[in-house]
């Protein structure tokens, strides 16, 4: 399922794909398809996204 | 804000993993049945002890990465566990890779190995080698991974290239700086003219490579955007009936 909310977080933080991608050290595609909802990080690199994008794993991964 | 420069990408690495995990089993196989045929032809020693350091570094290395886990190899586990399991099986595919390519050059020049025997090696290595580099241009798992890692990444690649090409050109080349025992200058022309023919196409047909990886990957991306696109329509089609 496409996780829009890490999406609208990444843009409300004002940070392009690549540059999320930088921060939490993965690839640009990596990032891409984690927003299209096709692949699925590890708890780990959920941390890092949620860290970089000040949100908490429950703002962005949570899904009711 | 922390900015990596060296790409690890999970991702990236799961998907290597399971792609030397069977390598690892592939490369097992042939050796055994090598190993199998040189012991019925009655072959010297040296000619298979290639296959058994492979066997036991490698089946040593599994053993002791496996029970530090308590996982039993012909088990079913949970995606951790499995992950862990790839993980392990991948790091022996990786010995084998480098204990054969180690050997080889250990081997050959003392002449304990025979064309025949490089032969079979390079099979054993090559064909998984090469299935694993088409694979993951194919996929996307070989790319720069964005426009700023780019750059960095084909200057990374022009400096181990040109380390590979220096060694080449030494290696092939080397015997014709000293020959019957005098010094010749023009040994260093065909030590560079060995390491620019071999260093030069390598750096680009790998830069091509990586290139069409990229456009793999990014074409998977926003193949992955529109079917999220279209479910999510369907979705909200859905939702917004249930609501009339």
């Amino acid at each position: 399922m496409k996780n829009k909310r890490m999406k609208i977080a990444r843009i409300e933080n004002d940070l392009s794909q690549e540059q999320l991608a930088e921060i939490v050290g993965v690839s640009r595609q990596t990032i891409g398809l984690i927003e299209a909802g096709n692949y699925n990080p590890s708890i780990n690199l959920c941390i890092s996204i949620c860290k970089a994008l000040h949100k908490t794993l429950n703002d962005i991964f949570w899904d009711e | 804000m922390k900015k990596s420069k060296k790409i690890r990408d999970e991702r990236i690495e799961k998907a290597s993993n399971k792609l030397s995990a069977y390598m690892y089993i592939y490369m097992l196989i042939t050796l055994m049945v090598l190993f199998a045929i040189k012991l019925v032809k009655g072959i010297s020693p040296e000619r298979y002890i290639i296959e058994i350091l492979c066997f036991t570094i490698s089946c040593i290395y599994m053993i002791i990465s496996l029970s530090k886990y308590s996982i039993k190899l012909f088990t079913k586990y949970d995606d951790e566990l499995k992950e862990i399991k790839t993980k392990i099986l991948s790091k022996c595919g990786m010995i084998c890779f480098w204990i054969i390519i180690l050997g080889e050059f250990v081997l050959l020049f003392p002449g304990y190995l025979q064309t025949i025997d490089i032969l079979f090696y390079a099979l054993i290595w090559g064909i998984p080698a090469l299935c694993i580099t088409f694979y993951s241009i194919k996929h996307g798992l070989l790319i720069w991974g964005g426009t700023k890692r780019k750059a960095s990444g084909k200057n990374d690649l022009a400096i181990r290239t040109s380390i590979g090409a220096i060694f080449y050109g030494i290696l092939m080349g080397g015997s014709k700086l000293y020959s019957a025992g005098t010094f010749h200058a023009s040994g260093f022309i065909w030590i560079i003219g060995l390491a620019l023919g071999w260093g030069l196409p390598f750096y680009f047909i790998f830069n091509l490579f990586v290139n069409q990886g990229e456009k793999n990957a990014d074409r998977q991306v926003k193949e992955a955007e529109r079917e999220a696109g279209i479910i999510h329509e369907k979705q909200a089609n859905e939702n917004s009936q249930d609501r009339k």
